[in-house]
């Protein structure tokens, strides 16, 4: 039901004259919504409930029912849909109260938090939250930043969020993946209000930043990687905010308000740093877009004597921005470029030779479990938002010919044209999710170029939504539900791409899997080493009974390598290489873990251990030979793991102390 | 479409929430606001100067309540709900108000505050750890909010002032003034919030869950359960190896541990009492390597090693 279909109090709008600007039509309009009273507000949270249910029970479907069943995914899209389309309408509708309006937002970005909520509401499960998990539980523990992370080493250089929660916990009492959620909650509401926050500064208009905010949900982060415990879920929010408050100085009218936006810009670009890598380089690309910009139309603006000033304060952000980067960078976080740099010259690499027709490329959503739909939905989202945007250029290509009638800094600021810039290097990313060292780079990199994107396409939303070619009321309401729905597919599509099956909805087990080999029988080992061997263990195990041991037993995982390739360990059954036993001696790896899966099964991920491990696959003679050594003494036993306590003295390694020992 | 032509967004929020020249939107200038040092305090009144004093002293209270809570409540909601304000409001409230943009930002002031505040945890971790080596993350926030507001509160003793804000009215003591009052709707967004996680806390866990399957552990437990590979013993000796044996969803009953030697069994079967089960061992002399196997009638369902040594542990890896 529109704002139209509720009749206005008769006469209204003859007695209403028009104020502001603001026709008589419109505050009729307004007045209706006055007059059909708070309801509006109040069923946003009936309905996010409703829906957060329906996304429960699907999850319950899934976890209970057998394989090959697609139930559970048409209901967790209902509930979806559920809270997503109301909230659509409404936020987008030019007849909304800016408090209604507001309160469908929170309740949208609330609800949007609950999926990744409910998939695991109290242990952490993704790899990349066992790794911050773990790093929160140390940074609590011994008050030192900067440990070594068992998982991912880069984690330790950016301790932002680590700091918040251990905070969190510490002060409070709650567990440190309670505080993390409560962190999280609340990071998640201010990153949908910042996209708000920052469209309205762009456009000036709090429907045009509704719409923003909404547009940038869309996005394949939004609902589930953006959600979970990772540094990136913290310094997408920083990201955005700096964005918001650099805005704001565009649309600041006084030298003061401008300096006072900057300097929190400033503060928050400050802070992003520490946080997360990922979000300070994206930021700093979109002020280089900015800057840009705004050298670009310098000519223009230099005319209206209100964009004058402060403009070093905005630069300033920049510069606090790069210099704590590279300071960061340089002497906190040294190995950032390492870490980050097999992503992108992999991918670009693997294009050339895609390009060159040399190798072949990914196959999207080959061996998926995921419906038709969601594959036809993520194939199609991409190019809804092309046509957005090529609409979108065309708006600002010919802007010159639709004069708006705002000063031309405030309806085509450097800010609104550097960032559709920015937002257009999602389709350039695009390519790289056909290669294998690109795609989750690309991946990752949607969740801050369609910030970009979103304020590109704001401007065609009302355009076509408020002015459809047909004039008839049943043409234009054809428009306005085909909006909602290319709204939708894109929604459904962009999460689709964004995650597979596994790490959306729980399920019966899958060997090879990060959330789905994850069993009590896993949980009671690792548990069993934490009980009995005190102290932090440096463990050899695949990538899957490893998660569960540093999850559990608080151990140390190898991470094998070309250069320390301990899954040699695994794939035959002849003693291992001088070399390697003298590498494991010498630090302290005490426990090899095995699981008897890994000789029947292939891993559902692609790798029992780490890219670059050995192509060949493992037999159960490569597991049981340990049987046979009396420096591999089998020390506990399940129905699917086996742990075997290394003594390395008889090999004459420089282990560096004495391994074997008298009766216990 | 005609989307050449730049859309008029608004709406009608204009004359909704705001009568023409209210402040309370961001765009939205006072008069005589010229900014900073060239236009004074922005219009500042004795009205606003004291509801800036309210306003402090009101963190200043929190700040204090979170104190008595940490020092003296027990870890958990009771503290959490006392300390909470430190960590998620005071010091980024207290910073917006240090900028001046708790007016500007309208609205916005809220995530704001919250952004800023972890800003405050951050950058303060980071400077005790610069200057200690060690940060103590408890008490953390009550010196952030300590730190910004008295901040907030040189910003106003130095007479730079805080701006105007919308001032409530006579109607916000009716009750749909009330409910659309900042606290209002603030409540009843929390109460909102947490009727929905009520509701759907009682249905995820009233919905049937994923099945497990079972497993039957059969472990060393104690000491030997970090034996350091091949123990070292004197010949004759008696050792006394303790086991576990966890079962889950599987059947527990009519488990015994039986020792063997070389393949031979050696001595009675230990029967498996509370999942506990101490075997008694003679060591013999030079290496041996034992096995241990879980049976339920005469049939192995899990075994483990055990290699001694008369000799040291050359003995065996020899």
């Amino acid at each position: 039901m529109s704002a139209a279909d509720i009749p206005a109090p008769s006469g209204i709008s003859a007695q209403l004259p028009a104020v502001g600007g603001i026709s008589a039509e419109r505050r009729a309009a307004a007045a209706r919504w006055r007059t059909a009273g708070p309801w509006r507000e109040l069923a946003a949270w009936p309905v996010a409930t409703a829906g957060a249910v329906l996304v429960a029970v699907s999850y319950s479907i899934a976890a209970t029912g057998t394989d090959n069943q697609e139930s559970h995914f048409a209901v967790f899209w209902i509930g979806v849909l559920m809270v997503t389309v109301p909230t659509f309408v409404i936020g987008a509708a030019r007849s909304t109260p800016a408090r209604t309006r507001m309160i469908w937002v929170l309740a949208y970005a609330v609800f949007t938090f609950v999926p990744k909520l409910l998939r695991n509401p109290s242990v952490p499960l993704y790899y990349d939250e066992v790794a911050h998990w773990r790093q929160t539980t140390g940074l609590a523990a011994s008050g030192h930043l900067f440990q070594s992370n068992a998982l991912i080493g880069i984690v330790a250089d950016f301790p932002g969020l680590h700091i918040v929660t251990a905070t969190l916990a510490d002060a409070t009492g709650f567990t440190a993946w309670h505080s993390a959620e409560i962190v999280l909650v609340l990071v998640h509401v201010a990153a949908l209000f910042g996209a708000v926050a920052l469209g309205q500064a762009v456009f000036g208009s709090l429907r045009a930043g509704a719409v923003t905010g909404l547009f940038y949900s869309l996005n394949s982060s939004f609902m589930y990687f953006d959600t979970e415990f990772g540094y990136e879920s913290l310094g997408v929010v920083f990201f955005i905010w700096c964005l918001a408050c650099v805005g704001w100085t565009y649309r600041a009218r006084t030298r003061r308000r401008r300096l006072e936006w900057a300097i929190a810009a400033a503060i928050l670009s400050f802070c992003v740093v520490p946080i997360h890598h990922l979000s300070s380089l994206f930021l700093f690309a979109v002020f280089l877009f900015v800057a840009i910009a705004s050298l670009l139309t310098y000519r223009g603006r230099a005319r209206d004597p209100r964009d004058h000033g402060l403009v070093w304060a905005r630069l300033g952000v920049g510069v606090v921005l790069a210099a704590t980067t590279a300071i960061w960078f340089t002497v906190a976080a040294p190995h950032t470029y390492a870490y980050l740099s097999p992503y992108f010259n992999g991918g670009l690499g693997e294009l050339g030779r895609l390009w060159s027709g040399t190798s072949n490329g990914r196959s999207l959503y080959s061996a998926t479990s995921v419906p038709g739909y969601e594959q036809v939905f993520a194939f199609a989202s991409p190019i809804i938002a092309g046509l957005l945007a090529l609409a979108g250029l065309i708006v600002f290509l010919r802007r010159h010919r639709h004069p708006d009638p705002r000063p031309e800094f405030t309806a085509w600021s450097p800010m609104r044209i550097g960032l559709s810039a920015y937002g257009l290097l999602y389709f350039a990313s695009l390519p790289l999710i056909l290669t294998s060292s690109g795609a989750e780079g690309a991946r990752r990199s949607w969740g801050f170029t369609y910030l970009g994107l979103a304020v590109l396409v704001t401007p065609i939303v009302p355009a076509v939504v408020d002015h459809p070619p047909w004039r008839t009321a049943r043409a234009r309401l054809a428009v306005r539900t085909a909006a909602v729905c290319a709204g939708c597919i894109m929604l459904i599509g962009n999460v689709s791409a964004g995650l597979d099956e596994d790490y959306r909805f729980p399920g019966p087990y899958v060997y090879g899997s990060d959330t789905r080999s994850v069993t009590p029988e896993l949980l009671a080992a690792a548990d069993w080493l934490a009980r009995n061997v005190p102290g932090r263990q440096m463990i050899v195990a695949d990538r899957y009974a490893g998660l569960g041991f540093v999850r559990q037993a608080d151990a140390w995982p190898a991470t094998p390598s070309g250069g320390f390739p301990s899954y040699d360990l695994y794939f035959n059954d002849a003693p291992p290489s001088a070399d390697l036993i003298d590498e494991l001696a010498s630090s302290h790896y005490t426990y090899l873990i095995v699981d008897d899966r890994m000789a029947h099964n292939l891993p559902a991920q692609g790798e029992y251990f780490a890219p670059g491990e050995p192509t060949s696959h493992i037999t159960q003679n490569d597991l049981d030979h340990y049987l046979n050594y009396p420096w591999t003494t089998l020390v506990y036993r399940s129905h699917n793991y086996s742990v075997y306590r290394f003594d390395f003295s008889g090999f004459g390694a420089n282990t560096g102390v004495n391994t074997s020992g008298s009766t216990p | 479409v005609n989307a050449s032509a730049e859309p008029d967004y608004d709406d009608y929020d204009y004359d909704y929430d705001r009568a023409p020249g209210d402040p309370a939107d961001p765009l939205a200038e006072r008069p005589g606001d010229k900014g900073g040092r060239e236009g004074g305090d922005g219009g500042r009144d004795e009205a606003d100067s004291g509801r800036d004093l309210r306003e402090l002293a009101r963190y200043g209270l929190l700040l204090a309540i979170a104190v008595l809570g940490y020092f003296v409540v027990p870890p958990g909601v009771g503290r959490a709900v006392l300390v909470l304000s430190t960590i998620v409001w005071i010091p980024g409230r207290c910073l917006v108000q240090r900028l001046g943009l708790h007016d500007a930002a309208g609205i916005w002031s809220v995530p704001l505050s919250v952004l800023l505040s972890f800003t405050a945890l951050i950058i303060l971790a980071l400077l005790e750890y610069a200057a200690f080596r060690h940060v103590d993350f408890g008490p953390l926030p009550l010196w952030a909010s300590l730190v910004t507001l008295a901040a907030a509160a040189c910003r106003r003793w130095h007479g730079a002032g805080f701006a105007r804000r919308r001032t409530s009215t006579s109607a916000a003591f009716t009750p749909r003034g009330i409910l659309k009052s900042p606290l209002g709707t603030g409540a009843a967004l929390f109460a909102g919030v947490a009727a929905s996680a009520g509701i759907l806390a009682g249905v995820y866990n009233a919905l049937p869950g994923q099945p497990q399957a079972g497993y039957l552990q059969f472990a060393y437990t104690g000491p030997y359960a970090a034996l350091p590979g091949v123990i070292t013993a004197s010949a004759g000796q008696q050792l006394a190896i303790p086991f576990s044996v966890t079962a889950v969803g599987e059947d527990a009953s009519g488990l015994t541990v039986v020792r063997q030697i070389a393949g031979a069994a050696i001595g009675p079967a230990v029967p498996v009492a509370n999942g506990q089960a101490v075997v008694d061992v003679p060591v013999a002399g030079g290496c041996s390597r034992y096995t241990f196997a879980l049976e339920r009638g005469g049939g192995a369902l899990r075994t483990l090693d055990l290699y001694v040594s008369t000799g040291g542990s050359a003995a065996c890896q020899s």
